[in-house]
């Protein structure tokens, strides 16, 4: 079957009408586009929101402090007005495309806005990327915004760095994905969290705490150990932790190499139900105020497991009182039978608080360190 | 002969896309769970059946088996019918991919150039021979099958997929299936159903290794309804409009050159919507050429354009939601039409085994 004369007119004829259909549409080039890599939102004066786009501004070259970026910002009662509003205070199209982290002042989340419509713009845009890092800027987002380490040589990157575990590793970070955010918004039986990101002096950032919430809006923060232990049950690859323990007022501290960390659901013959959470951990002594004998060590097993088996312990009952679940029982108990919504409502009620609470942790040091006494 | 696995084989993948994932979404706690396994004995009951049929049939195409066992006006007028079904199969799956264009790549595109540009490159390659669609089937399927793996490896081992929100669905297994879900879920299995005009081209017909399509076919049907769900979460799953796509979004390739997964995810999705429509759009030219009575380029070009210009116009004026629900009553029309088509063949094989001479 040879093409025809007619055939190749017609394909000439519609190859140039895809000629036509170009140029017009919307597409911008690089240079007429404003990336946002971060965006803010904080209580408004006059309105409900002030929001905030840091502008990343291009460079011809990359190297420490070279971080120059613009904060827009605008004040509405919705986000998508402000954006809107926005546009006409810059030059450029704004392309959310690389907007990697998303930040809620402090105070807005006092503001008694509820979560869902709080979040409604960032989950139904679409080109807001569901693998965006959510997290609250303390004292406001605007602080967060601005700031411009000079240790960073593209804007925002500190942020990006810490929480993508590229840089640094810390078991105090909370790396919150704005997919697995609004997960826990819906899902019955887990509970929101986001990482409180600090201005520290120097224009430098910190982040070690976290905010726990309800499915609208926020019960209370975790220090920095608590946070901690709550990031050994929600980050399972989690290795780079510390645990302090003190043998006779002397402090010690252990070094995890390896941490895994279960929970689970079990229902007692009564009816009742028991929340069991095991910990297991590897690891060598880092660091001792007093000397460690080799055969001493089985004995300081027995201590951080005991320390650890208390916080882990305290934390869980924390949550178990304020009737939040971070940790994700009350998905475990739906996983572990038919869970309708009567069945949901009596979890909710009275199963899930007066659930027993019970630690196991196993712990095995495997050295003192390269000094044996 | 591996053609036939290879026609099966898109019509699975594409279907993890669009509506199939949807419709089973929605319905996670109503049954949906037991439509899988159900699906896969109705499906492979379809499948096998078929494939043995038409093993008698070496070289024919649906109208040539007919022949001869019914009047010729009546198998032109199933061929229009057929041909409808075939037609609108292609024309959601265009409309769907120029929606996600839309919505992921070129928002200030109309939807309607969005299809016309695909139908552009469509047009051409449906009008080929049956053997160069195949040729052209193969060829992008195996372009882009280590791109379904990559997704589909990443997505398993992510740490951002919850194993309990799975198992709270799958704790819904007794719930009885709703025709829908069943309807849905067995679409996985129509690929078989192009042969219809596809079997011309195939000199010898061995049927090796058919039932590779159980397994292959519920694991793809549990993925395609569990990992969004393991994803998005047992209860925040049913607000996404494109469950697979949030779901490609939820992850992230640290060090690739391509952060967000959702941009390989939307050219796999581009390649293969591409073949399965020229599939369903050539059985359907093929098919009209039959109700026709002939087989000229002029008839081939207007049928075609006739084809693409319907297409535009549903592109017009059909949002989501409407499309959604079109979809959805298309899937129950389908599952009605394939078994329409069984039992058809059935009966001229039936009818042509006891007059042998005619077989």
């Amino acid at each position: 079957m040879k093409p025809s004369a007619a055939a190749w007119r017609t394909t000439l004829l519609l190859l140039l009408a895809c000629s036509l259909l170009t140029g017009c549409y919307g597409f911008k080039d690089i240079d007429k586009r404003f990336f946002v890599v971060a965006i803010g939102v904080d209580p408004g004066e006059r309105h409900a929101y002030k929001v905030m786009l840091k502008l990343a501004i291009p460079g011809p070259q990359e190297k420490f402090g070279s971080n120059p970026a613009l904060i827009v910002e605008e004040e509405a009662d919705t986000v998508a007005e402000a954006v809107r509003i926005m546009k006409g205070k810059v030059d450029k199209e704004f392309d959310f495309g690389h907007a990697k982290a998303i930040i809620l002042g402090d105070k807005l989340l006092d503001a008694n806005i509820p979560l869902p419509v709080m979040m409604d713009w960032f989950m139904r845009r679409r080109d807001i990327q569901l693998v965006s890092w959510t997290g609250i800027g303390y004292p406001d987002a605007y602080s967060i915004l601005q700031a411009s380490p000079r240790s960073e040589r593209l804007p925002s990157n500190m942020l990006f760095l810490f929480f993508g575990a590229a840089g640094t590793e810390t078991g105090y970070v909370v790396s919150e994905y704005l997919y697995d955010f609004r997960r826990r918004m819906m899902e019955r039986g887990l509970d929101p969290i986001m990482p409180i990101i600090r201005l520290r002096t120097g224009d430098q950032l910190n982040i070690t705490t976290m905010s726990i919430f309800d499915k609208e809006h926020r019960r209370f923060n975790l220090s920095a150990e608590e946070t901690k232990i709550f990031n050994s049950f929600y980050n399972s690859t989690i290795e780079k932790v510390d645990i302090a323990f003190e043998e006779n007022g002397r402090r010690i501290v252990m070094s995890v190499d390896q941490l895994s960390a279960n929970f689970d659901v079990k229902q007692t013959p009564d009816g009742a139900y028991t929340l069991l959470a095991g910990l297991k951990i590897h690891g060598i002594i880092e660091e001792s105020q007093t000397p460690i004998a080799e055969s001493h060590l089985p004995e300081l097993e027995k201590l951080v497991e005991a320390a650890v088996r208390e916080r882990t312990l305290a934390l869980l009952r924390k949550f178990q009182a304020a009737g939040v679940d971070p940790i994700g029982f009350g998905l475990k108990y739906r996983a572990s039978q038919r869970v309708d919504q009567a069945a949901w409502e009596r979890w909710q009620h009275s199963l899930y608080a007066g659930a027993v609470i019970e630690v196991t942790s196993k712990v095995n040091i495997r050295s003192p360190g390269i000094i044996i006494n | 002969m591996r053609y036939y696995y290879y026609l099966i084989l898109v019509n699975m993948i594409v279907n993890v896309l669009a509506y199939v994932p949807r419709i089973l979404i929605r319905d996670r706690f109503d049954g949906a769970v037991m439509a899988l396994p159900i699906s896969m004995v109705i499906g492979m009951t379809f499948l096998l059946t078929f494939s043995y049929t038409i093993k008698r049939f070496p070289q024919q195409g649906l109208p040539e088996m007919l022949s001869g066992v019914f009047p010729s006006a009546l198998i032109r007028v199933l061929m229009l019918l057929f041909s409808f079904i075939w037609f609108t199969a292609g024309a959601l799956s265009v409309l769907v991919t120029a929606n996600l264009t839309n919505y992921f790549i070129n928002p200030s595109m109309p939807s309607t150039h969005v299809v016309f540009m695909y139908l552009i490159v469509i047009c051409f390659v449906m009008q080929g021979t049956s053997q160069q669609v195949l040729y052209t089937v193969e060829m992008i399927f195996i372009l882009s099958f280590p791109l379904v793996a990559f997704i589909f490896f990443k997505a398993a081992i992510s740490s951002g997929l919850r194993l309990d929100s799975m198992m709270a669905v799958a704790q819904f297994y007794q719930q009885w299936p709703t025709l829908g879900s069943i309807a849905a879920a067995t679409y996985i299995f129509s690929g078989y159903a192009n042969m219809v005009i596809f079997n011309r081209v195939f000199p010898v017909f061995t049927l090796k290794w058919l039932w590779i399509f159980a397994p292959i076919g519920l694991s793809i049907l549990l993925t395609t309804m569990f990992l969004p769900i393991g994803f998005l979460g047992a209860d925040g799953v049913k607000d996404y409009l494109f469950p697979w796509l949030s779901t490609a979004d939820s992850m992230r390739v640290e060090f690739g050159f391509v952060e967000r997964v959702l941009y390989i995810f939307y050219i796999l999705y581009g390649e293969i919507a591409f073949v399965s429509v020229v599939i369903h759009f050539h059985v359907a030219l093929e098919m009209i050429k039959v109700t026709a009575g002939k087989n000229t380029r002029t008839l081939s070009w207007s049928v075609t354009v006739l084809m693409c210009g319907a297409t535009i116009l549903m592109s017009y004026d059909l949002d989501e939601y409407p499309m959604f629900r079109i979809g959805e009553y298309w899937m129950s029309v389908r599952l009605a039409g394939e078994v329409f088509l069984l039992l058809i063949l059935l009966y001229t094989l039936y009818k042509k085994r006891r007059s042998p001479h005619e077989a």
